[in-house]
């Protein structure tokens, strides 16, 4: 499809902020017209690196779930080791979703319970899922244009 | 608001029945015309309208000319006591150096407006800024800085048994302080999440494990004291405080760190509400207060502040996508406040972790 829909997202935002707001008479109506702008400009952003961002992280989950397996024990070590070794063979962004709430779900007990070990292992496991966060929160962060 | 707008057709029905509540609450008015109303962007929790009335008293004689703020409840949400605490607060500080407007009327019977409601007095000079404004103030900053920091230190300073706020809300104990905020906030990201939220899950279970010390005082919480929440005017003067719908009785802390998260500040985290540098503005705060801002203590409640903000962009979330409320700032709130404040949280453990190993 071209153009894309990141670049139909971009062309309302742009439409939004410059001719259509400005030209309402209710300063409600202008306020609210401004915003959805906004929301088509991060719209914009997430239809061009939303699976991108979700099969990223997704790897980075798994990773960290393979190397704490090893260190772990009875259902837990089992639900970490098979998550460790899913993949994500359905790109649409709803199927990526469920997978990655699914992991979500399982590094926060993961994480909940390596703060509780005093092992060095545990420490490394705790950087690692750490690291990912932030990695995380780098690659969903927004930057607002400049207006 | 311009006087020579027509009401729109669709605000011509709560004209006329504001006007009707108008003239049966003010005794000595006979007549009270909606000249003008417009609804503006107060706050997505509460439906905010801009009302200029035309009030006589005589029919003989020219009248008086008011503006009103007219804050409604929207379509079910949002608990009882909300609109209480936020007339509450006004009523307190009216007439001291925090400078807010008269709240007038609160309003509880649905007969008049569908939905409770409370009026107060119109400011009528002043604006407020986006906290996304890469340089809101200009030249005016340091003025306006000053002004920041010392009314909030009047407020965390005020005696709430002296303004009456103490008998209208709850007290926790000073050692209970963070306990009953966090509490709160982790329960509605718990109720409210869409997806699970491993950043803020971390960040509770860090506070969690190193409680702050017991509160110095247990004073007045604005709850929202922040760039966008105060109007100015152009000569750089606080005009008013806004916004007390979730003020509350706890660690003055809490207020000092959510005015400093680095979300409110557009450009340089270090200069908090675009206004003047932090640690500038902290000292402003002790000396008005009489408080001390211990720097472990207020780390503790800076991280909380973080997760306050998610608990309140996840809650907007939630409510644009399952809720009535479709107000767009919800949405927005919902994806990038909470990107933002994942990213400040995140940074914030990973450094955390490496300094503690």
């Amino acid at each position: 499809m071209r153009p894309e829909a990141n670049d139909l997202l971009n062309g309302g935002f742009g439409t939004m902020l410059m001719e259509i707001a400005p030209n309402l008479n209710a300063t409600y109506s202008t306020g609210s017209a401004s915003v959805v702008g906004l929301l088509m400009y991060c719209a914009g952003i997430e239809y061009e690196r939303g699976a991108d961002v979700r099969v990223t992280e997704n790897e980075a989950f798994r990773s960290i779930f393979r190397d704490a397996t090893p260190h772990l024990s009875g259902d837990l070590q089992n639900r970490v080791g098979s998550a460790g070794h899913g993949t994500d063979e359905v790109l649409t962004i709803s199927a990526l979703n469920v997978t990655n709430d699914a992991l979500r779900e399982l590094l926060i007990e993961l994480h909940a319970h390596v703060e509780e070990v005093s092992d060095s292992w545990a420490r490394g496991i705790e950087r690692a899922i750490l690291k990912a966060l932030n990695d995380s929160a780098q690659m969903r962060k927004i930057e607002l244009p400049a207006l | 608001m311009s006087e020579t707008l027509p009401i729109e057709p669709a605000l011509e029905d709560l004209a006329g029945r504001f006007s009707d509540y108008l003239e049966a609450h003010m005794p000595d008015v006979t007549t009270a015309d909606v000249e003008a109303i417009e609804r503006i962007h107060g706050g997505a929790s509460r439906e905010t309208f801009r009302v200029k009335v035309h009030l006589r008293t005589d029919p003989t004689k020219p009248g008086e000319h008011r503006g009103l703020l007219l804050r409604r409840d929207p379509v079910g949400s949002l608990i009882d006591t909300d609109r209480d605490v936020e007339f509450n607060a006004y009523r307190a500080f009216f007439n001291t150096t925090v400078p807010v407007p008269e709240a007038l009327f609160l309003e509880m019977d649905t007969k008049w407006l569908d939905r409770p409601f409370f009026v107060m007095s119109e400011i009528p000079t002043g604006e407020a800024q986006s906290p996304f404004a890469p340089d809101p103030y200009g030249e005016l900053a340091p003025k306006l800085g000053e002004q920041f920091w010392r009314h909030l230190g009047t407020i965390s300073g005020a005696d709430s048994q002296a303004n009456g706020l103490a008998d209208k809300m709850e007290a926790p104990a000073l050692d209970a302080c963070w306990q009953k905020e966090l509490d709160y906030w982790e329960g509605v990201i718990d109720n409210d999440q869409l997806e699970p939220h491993p950043i803020a899950r971390a960040a509770i279970r860090k506070l969690r494990r190193s409680p702050p010390p017991p509160a110095q005082k247990l004073s007045v919480i604005h709850g929202d004291y922040r760039i966008g929440n105060f109007m100015s005017d152009e000569r750089g003067d606080f005009t008013a405080v806004l916004d007390w719908e979730m003020c509350h009785l706890g660690d003055p802390l809490e207020d000092l760190a959510w005015a400093l998260d680095p979300i409110w500040a557009a450009t340089d985290p270090n200069v908090p509400a675009s206004l003047i540098a932090r640690d500038d503005g902290i000292a402003i705060w002790e000396k008005e207060s009489g408080l001390r801002a211990d720097p472990a203590a207020l780390a503790w409640w800076e991280l909380f502040s973080n997760i306050k903000g998610l608990g309140i962009w996840i809650s907007s979330s939630h409510e644009y996508a399952t809720g009535d409320n479709k107000d767009p700032i919800l949405a927005f709130s919902g994806l990038f406040c909470t990107a933002k404040h994942n990213e400040i949280v995140a940074a914030k453990l990973l450094t955390s972790f490496e300094e503690a190993n």
